[in-house]
């Protein structure tokens, strides 16, 4: 029985001193944070989410946009995340208290998309056919989904793929291989439209919505900042 | 920790075993029969499926159009699937299965309350089963390695429950003072796995901690899975396994004891820097740099310790199949950890965060490490429990072979692919999309190493279908990979 005990503490121990470091001790440290706002206490930053949020939010989740898409912004210093706007400042972790799941991400396979509702080239319009295009149920359907929704609104832009994200990794992104965009209205577009069609348009409207919020616009760059990093 | 208390001698038996100790492994052995080969065959099926996952989610990533038409089959679903079934599913099963083995043996007792362990069997595939379909069904939660939802999880921590009150009656009746080094690894996985996964759950799911803090503790629960669940079995069956095969003590208990609590300290704190440069205070990613440098420590003494009590030996792994795999998985976590080092560096960090290099990195640990050296206790334990000898040995070979160039390609190709991905993510006169054009040669090399295991694996499974079917051969001579000379004098 001798050396059983200390073996048992040890392996207790060691544990606990990675668990209450590694975990505990952040959460006490970040794990409480508030929005903040301006010296007169309007303009809250981040503003807690809306139900749509969360239910595009389940959309992320449950599709795996995470394995390909990352959501922070590192800083200048450390990488060319901001040279490549994808923010103007880096991420900070009152960003994110309202998130829940969290989506930081480690890969990109697509770019990073902590901003992009922020973007010059994002629209719903637009945003939405990139999502929509990542579903990847067969490029006809998409495009039907698509037009039925988007019939007045998806202009005939250059696919919003083709420039700021990348297909070749995601499930047939058939747009940017052709080339175009789908006419929305076409007849071959109408005419395969199934049973996919209204799922897809709650899905992608959702994701949709959920980027849209996803902006971790710096109106309060010294609050945010201003816990250290 | 007294040094009396791992005498290192125990493995060394085999050689001068009398005939009542032969005996009594017999009865051990048998008694462990039912659940461990239930453990080993759930553990099968799920690598195979994992595997075909494996090879759809690779396929997908340069031919996107393969099968797009259905959702449950879309790149991001399949891809945690594939990720989950290995796993839960293959690797935590198989490592399970070996434990058992080995906690029976190390305990000389023969196992009591087999029904405990077959329910845990029973549960926890249910839970894996449900998980996966949970995840497949578009039911994930979007947290690494744990996107398996509440419902499978409750049902596998009920499995895992039964497994290891099991584990811990067996070694309450264990017979003899003696506690071998492995024993402690083994009894460390057991107790840490149920502390990880509750943590990881109810800071998740039950009292979620706010934003960012969310992704801390999902890489500290993956990485935690890594080294103290999977690394932990991994080592302590290597430390086994090689005495054993070689018929000899572990060179050093000293080392043994300086590897074990070092590795305990140390790769428990890594897990951060996975996290590098991420909205987080920076002490935390540092800490993990510092712990993930320190676990060069374990790396040291473990791999002197393997290659010492090796010395001289090497030659056998000409013959012994568990053997060779039990001596490429344990060279292999020494390459898995100075990578890991590596990787981590803040300078290299920066290039290799984001970027295909971490998939390496994981493969690394969980298969060129873990998944190796499990297989190599397979080869021993399986004969054992079925009275039977492997039938073929050019298949052995062939199975060998396969993992060995297959993994050796995949990590090499990701490794790679990665850096010259990261190279181009980071500058930023190239478009991003030319930092994926750049990775894709790579990640066709890493179909076909994906190919290469997809054939490991099957001929693996056919292999181990011949013995459960019992047509394994009947010989009192195990299976050699080559014919054994005159003057070699190898244990199986």
């Amino acid at each position: 029985m001798k050396g059983l005990a200390p073996l048992f503490l040890g392996i207790f121990g060691t544990f606990a001193f990675s668990w209450l470091g590694l975990t505990v001790i952040p959460n006490w440290q970040i794990g409480h944070l508030n929005p903040q706002s301006d010296e007169e206490g309007t303009d809250i930053y981040p503003q807690p989410q809306s139900g749509m949020f969360e239910r595009g939010a389940h959309v992320y989740a449950a599709n795996g946009c995470i394995y390909c898409h990352s959501q922070q912004v590192r800083a200048d210093y450390a990488a060319a995340d901001i040279e490549r706007k994808w923010g103007n400042r880096r991420s900070a972790p009152r960003d994110y208290i309202f998130e829940q799941p969290v989506f930081l991400g480690k890969m990109r396979m697509g770019q990073d998309i902590a901003n992009i509702g922020a973007r010059e080239s994002f629209s719903c319009s637009t945003g939405w056919l990139a999502c929509a295009s990542h579903f990847s149920y067969s490029t006809r359907r998409i495009a039907s989904s698509v037009s039925k929704f988007a019939r007045t609104k998806a202009t005939n832009k250059s696919c919003s793929c083709g420039s700021s994200y990348n297909c070749i990794s995601h499930s047939s992104c058939g747009e940017c291989k052709s080339g175009r965009v789908t006419n929305p209205g076409s007849r071959s577009a109408m005419a395969s439209s199934n049973r996919w069609r209204a799922a897809d348009v709650l899905r992608c409207l959702a994701s949709c919505a959920s980027l849209f919020a996803a902006q971790h616009q710096c109106r309060f760059e010294h609050a945010v900042l201003s816990f250290s990093l | 920790m007294n040094a009396t208390g791992i005498p290192l001698k125990e493995p060394a038996i085999s050689a001068v075993a009398g005939d009542t100790e032969q005996l009594e492994r017999a009865y051990i052995d048998a008694s462990t029969r039912v659940p461990v080969l239930m453990f080993y065959t759930s553990a099968m099926a799920w690598l195979i499926l994992g595997t075909l996952l494996a090879g759809f989610v690779s396929f997908k990533l340069h031919s996107p159009d393969l099968l797009s038409d259905i959702s449950f089959l879309t790149w991001g679903r399949v891809r945690p699937a594939h990720m989950n079934v290995m796993v839960y599913g293959w690797a935590s099963m198989a490592g399970m299965g070996t434990a058992i083995w080995l906690m029976a043996r190390l305990c000389r007792t023969v196992l009591r309350y087999p029904l405990l362990l077959v329910a845990g069997a029973c549960f926890w595939n249910l839970g894996v089963l449900l998980g996966v379909g949970g995840i497949l069904l578009g039911d994930s939660t979007g947290y690494q390695w744990l996107e398996f939802p509440g419902y499978a999880a409750i049902i596998l921590f009920v499995a895992y429950t039964l497994v290891a009150s099991w584990a811990v009656l067996m070694f309450r009746y264990r017979r003899g003072e003696q506690i071998y080094i492995t024993q402690w690894y083994l009894l460390g996985a057991f107790l840490w796995f149920p502390w990880l996964y509750a943590a990881g759950q109810i800071m998740l799911f039950v009292v979620p901690v706010q934003g960012v803090l969310q992704s801390a503790v999902g890489w500290w629960y993956a990485n935690n899975l890594l080294f103290l669940w999977f690394g932990a079995i991994g080592l302590g069956t290597a430390y086994y396994m090689i005495p054993k095969v070689i018929g000899r003590p572990v060179y050093s208990y000293h080392l043994a004891t300086i590897g074990f609590w070092s590795y305990a300290l140390f790769s428990s704190w890594t897990g951060m820097q996975r996290l590098v440069d991420g909205p987080f205070p920076a002490w935390m990613i540092t800490a993990s740099i510092a712990a993930t440098i320190l676990t060069m420590i374990p790396v040291a003494t473990v791999g002197l310790n393997h290659h010492m009590t090796m010395q001289g030996y090497f030659p056998l792994m000409r013959y012994s199949p568990t053997l060779r795999f039990t001596v490429f998985g344990a060279m292999s976590y020494t390459v898995f950890s100075v990578v890991g080092v590596l990787i981590s560096l803040r300078s290299v960090a920066r290039y290799v965060n984001f970027t295909q290099a971490s998939i390496a990195y994981s493969h690394l640990g969980l298969y060129a490490f873990f998944t190796m050296v499990i297989f190599g206790s397979m080869y021993y334990i399986v004969p054992r429990l079925i009275g039977r000898e492997w039938r073929y040995a050019s298949l052995i070979k062939l199975h060998f072979w396969a993992s060995a160039y297959g993994i050796g390609l995949m990590t090499l190709m990701l490794l790679a692919g990665g850096f010259l991905q990261g190279s181009s993510m980071e500058d930023p006169s190239l478009a991003f999309s030319e930092s994926v054009e750049t990775v894709l040669p790579y990640l066709r090399g890493r179909s076909l190493a994906g190919l290469l295991l997809t054939a490991s694996h099957f001929i693996f499974a056919y292999h181990f279908g011949l013995m459960l079917l019992g047509l394994g051969r009947t010989s009192t001579v195990p299976t050699f990979l080559n014919p054994v000379e005159a003057e070699a004098s190898g244990g199986h």
